[in-house]
């Protein structure tokens, strides 16, 4: 992993087209802007990670409960 | 074609109707061919989405729409033109995935993270709506209204 400082007001560029700023430092909290192409996902990665965890989750449950589809199915209706 | 898979055995599915998930699913990045399969012969709500390379790989999904009739996300335009939509189409499909726990009563729906298909071209990705108060768990059923008397007998 690459390491730099830098300070409040201060940017880093990464490619062509995508630049990001320390915008604030408060204490532990650091305000980040990113400026890059609307086709560049952008995520907080504990959000990511919570969906990889649910999709894992929801394929794996599938197979323990398989006898419950038809009670699901029936549920319903 | 025909495909392997470990929930419903070998099973005929047509090649045209295969949905391809560029970037896979976060959890099954690699995973990216799919074939979605109603549960019931008379279709919804709920489908299975069924990797066509990986047997053991088979979400169940549903309609979010039959559960949470105010379900609403707005799907930023990048992330629309990657899955092919042009504006003013709307051959948009959304589907949840379900997790289904050993008391299926408890199935919760994902509806902060729904799959979002382009029912023309087929493509599809799962948009992670950020700006939603939705989480990943959503139960899909609303739990059983206790009885008005065990509801009288409460706090005595």
């Amino acid at each position: 992993m690459l390491v730099l400082t830098r300070k409040k007001d201060e940017t880093i560029v990464i490619g062509d087209d995508i630049e990001i700023t320390i915008v604030d430092v408060q204490g532990d909290n650091v305000r980040i802007g990113i400026n890059a192409p609307k086709s560049v996902t952008i995520y907080r990665k504990e959000i990511y990670e919570e969906i990889q965890a649910e999709n894992r989750q929801a394929a794996q449950n599938l197979d323990k409960v398989k006898d419950n589809l038809q009670k699901l199915k029936d549920f319903k209706k | 074609m025909k495909i392997q898979t470990a929930l419903l055995g070998e099973l005929e599915i047509d090649e045209n109707l295969v949905i391809t998930f560029r970037d896979g699913l976060p959890g099954f990045e690699k995973e990216r061919q799919f074939i979605i399969i109603p549960m019931d012969e008379n279709g919804g709500p709920f489908y299975y989405l069924q990797s066509t390379t990986n047997p053991n790989l088979c979400l169940v999904i549903a309609d979010p729409f039959t559960f949470f009739p105010g379900y609403e996300i707005e799907v930023a335009d990048p992330d629309l033109q990657k899955i092919g939509v042009e504006q003013g189409n709307h051959n948009i499909v959304i589907y949840v995935i379900l997790t289904i726990p050993e008391d299926f009563k408890l199935t919760t729906a994902n509806l902060l993270a729904p799959l979002v298909i382009n029912s023309e071209s087929r493509q599809a990705l799962q948009y992670i709506a950020t700006k939603t108060g939705y989480s990943t768990r959503h139960l899909i059923f609303k739990p059983q209204k206790p009885t008005a008397a065990s509801a009288a007998g409460e706090g005595r």
